[in-house]
């Protein structure tokens, strides 16, 4: 093809843009689907889900420190951290289902002490971990790390594993059920105790595993939850508590508005403080998010 | 009378009201921190006061609506910052106006807006607490972002101490200072949480539909005591300011918002003393023990906040309270043994009669 390279040069600014937003909006979807199953479907306002997702960038780490193979960390992370869930849930959360102020408070000490005790194993210092798949690839004339594409697909097949689940599985929808009227699931035979205890744990496992696919990507130390916490919350409840795809619309719309303002100017603490303000716009006029979930029947 | 019975109902009037006997215990302490400590520990002391002011502001709004706030790192922030560049670039404007007028103005001007801008909406519950959090955040990110102007990670340094004419304020000043300015807010607070808005807000707190059904205006009280409570933040920043002489991006953010929660989760919500207790409490068992316990200090202190918020959501205070379990357990013990178990007795049935 003959094209003028100076004609080209703004385009590929474009894509690759576009590329870089896509790969960010998709790291948001992934970390944020753990939460959106905990605060969307649960209600428990959970706090240390940043720090799930810390230990679970920690897990990927000891297996690449034992000389395991990468892919182990892609196992492990999510069993262990969905283990810590179930242990969680049944030594706290499960006091509080009532209480939904107070599991903030809880989980905020939860992730303190998972914070801390993570710096007493492994140290204060910054770790680094090696992605899975190494190279890159070219697509629409930029270069683009394989890896990136990975993550892209990994957010894909989690949202919609995730919706899955409570879509169609009967854990998934006895685990509804019981979220949506406790006494009448347990009524019909439901063990309603250790729904909530898996349900929990199948988002912490989430967490785990986003921590251990972001890694590579960030620098790996006890303080790396907080802004991953927070941007969690802006993307679930911008999109819509309780919605996977609401969850996808606002890791978009997050993600995507971050990127813009980045892409606009040079201050990037700046472009979050703005998409924060968006966020907390939305919060005022559109508590349920920009799409709502349905109901039951309604 | 016998020395004995002196006691005893010395005893006897501090276990029906315990909370009085904290107050008029922890003063003491405070007034004579200055002869106790050294001066370059009564600059602490005075910063952990500021503290307790904070913890009053978050308590007012907290313990007493049922609205968590974690916004009020940036009001304080919001004060210290005020402070920290007024002093520095505009010497013509007294230290004393702009940490006593203006930082309360800008705390209370910025929680009235996001006030308004949420309380017309109804926002509460998580949300609320959510949306709060963001502004923490917001402030947090506007002052790293603008180094020249805020100084960014660095903080801005130099600010100077407070001075009226050409008096300037000694350590020992701006410790008492600090100390009227908390017994001052704090008697306010008391007054204003038992006066009949205090018990309309704790009205919104059980039951805002029925509250507002009694015909109170619950968006207006709501708005009321969270614009009192971002002024206090406001001065506490703005004091903080001048008795530091520094101020960086910690004072504005996330950590801060939910430290000053786990104070006042800890000494007791929606009493004051509990938020006092628990800010000076912890405030001064972290600076003793964190270096001898590392990491620890933070697990165990998570661990009580812990347990506090499922066990004990009275907080520490609440284990203290006049109708609590130990308090009524040592009444029994201590009261009656010493004679006054008969009074005790026609109280009861004299209460029974009526």
């Amino acid at each position: 093809m003959l094209i003028d390279p100076s004609v080209i040069a703004i385009p590929l600014q474009v894509s690759q843009r576009v590329l870089i937003a896509l790969t960010s909006i998709s790291g948001l979807i992934l970390v944020a689907a753990g939460l959106s199953i905990i605060f969307g479907l649960m209600g428990v306002i959970n706090l240390s889900h940043g720090a799930l997702m810390m230990v679970g960038a920690y897990m990927a780490f000891t297996v690449q420190d034992a000389g395991l193979p990468a892919w182990l960390g892609l196992v492990i992370a999510p069993i262990a951290v969905g283990l810590l869930g179930i242990l969680i849930e049944s030594s706290i959360i499960k006091r509080l289902y009532d209480r939904p102020l107070d599991t903030l408070l809880a989980t905020w000490g939860i992730a303190i002490i998972l914070r801390e005790g993570i710096d007493l194993v492994y140290g204060t210092d910054s770790k680094s971990v090696d992605a899975l798949i190494g190279g890159e690839i070219s697509l629409v004339g930029v270069t683009y790390p394989v890896y990136w594409l990975f993550i892209v697909l990994a957010a894909v097949t989690v949202l919609a594993f995730s919706a899955g689940v409570f879509k169609y599985t009967d854990i998934g929808i006895m685990a509804i059920a019981v979220i949506e009227d406790r006494q009448m699931a347990a009524a019909s035979g439901i063990n309603t105790e250790w729904s909530d205890r898996l349900t929990f744990a199948f988002g912490s496992a989430l967490a785990g595993l986003s921590g251990a696919i972001m890694a590579p990507l960030l620098s790996v130390n006890s303080n790396m939850g907080i802004n991953w916490l927070v941007n969690s919350f802006l993307v679930v409840i911008v999109g819509g508590v309780g919605s996977f795809v609401g969850t996808g619309v606002g890791g978009i719309l997050v993600g995507g508005l971050d990127n813009l303002f980045r892409t606009l100017s040079d201050f990037t603490s700046l472009a979050q403080a703005v998409v924060l303000l968006v966020a907390f716009v939305v919060i005022r006029f559109r508590p349920n998010g920009l799409i709502p979930a349905q109901k039951g029947g309604e | 009378m016998s020395t004995e019975a002196v006691t005893s109902s010395r005893v006897e009037r501090i276990l029906n009201d315990p909370h009085r006997a904290i107050e008029v215990a922890g003063l003491l302490i405070l007034v004579l921190i200055p002869v106790l400590y050294p001066p370059s520990d009564v600059q602490t002391w005075a910063v952990y006061l500021l503290f307790c002011l904070l913890a009053v502001s978050v308590d007012l709004v907290w313990g007493y609506t049922g609205l968590l706030t974690l916004g009020h790192a940036a009001y304080f922030g919001a004060g210290a910052y005020l402070t920290a560049k007024v002093t520095t670039e505009i010497p013509a404007i007294p230290e004393v106006v702009v940490v006593f007028v203006l930082s309360p103005l800008l705390g209370a001007m910025l929680t009235l807006v996001v006030g308004w801008f949420l309380f017309s909406a109804d926002v509460k519950g998580a949300y609320f607490a959510i949306a709060t959090l963001i502004i923490s955040v917001i402030f947090g990110n506007v002052v790293q972002q603008f180094t020249e102007f805020f100084g960014g990670f660095n903080g801005l340094a130099g600010i100077p101490t407070l001075s009226i004419g050409s008096i300037e304020f000694s350590v020992m000043m701006e410790y008492y200072t600090a100390l009227v300015m908390l017994v001052v807010i704090y008697a306010g607070a008391r007054l204003l949480t038992g006066s009949a808005f205090g018990r309309a807000l704790k009205g919104i707190r059980e039951d805002q539909k029925r509250t507002e059904a009694f015909g109170y205006n619950t968006e207006l009280c709501r708005l009321l005591v969270f614009t009192i409570s971002g002024g206090i933040a406001g001065i506490a920043g703005g004091m903080y300011a001048t008795i530091d002489g520094f101020v960086s991006p910690p004072i504005v953010g996330f950590v801060l918002a939910t430290e000053v929660v786990i104070w006042v989760a800890v000494g007791g919500r929606g009493t004051l003393i509990g938020a006092v207790a628990g800010a000076l409490t912890i405030q001064f068992l972290e600076s003793e023990l964190s270096d001898l316990l590392i990491n620890f200090w933070q697990i165990s202190l998570a661990a009580v906040f812990i347990i506090v918020v499922i066990w004990a959501p009275g907080g520490l205070v609440g284990v203290v309270d006049e109708d609590s379990r130990v308090v009524r357990w040592l009444r029994t013990k201590l009261v009656s043994d010493a004679g006054s178990s008969e009074k005790q007795i026609t109280e009861m049935t004299g209460k029974k009669n009526d």
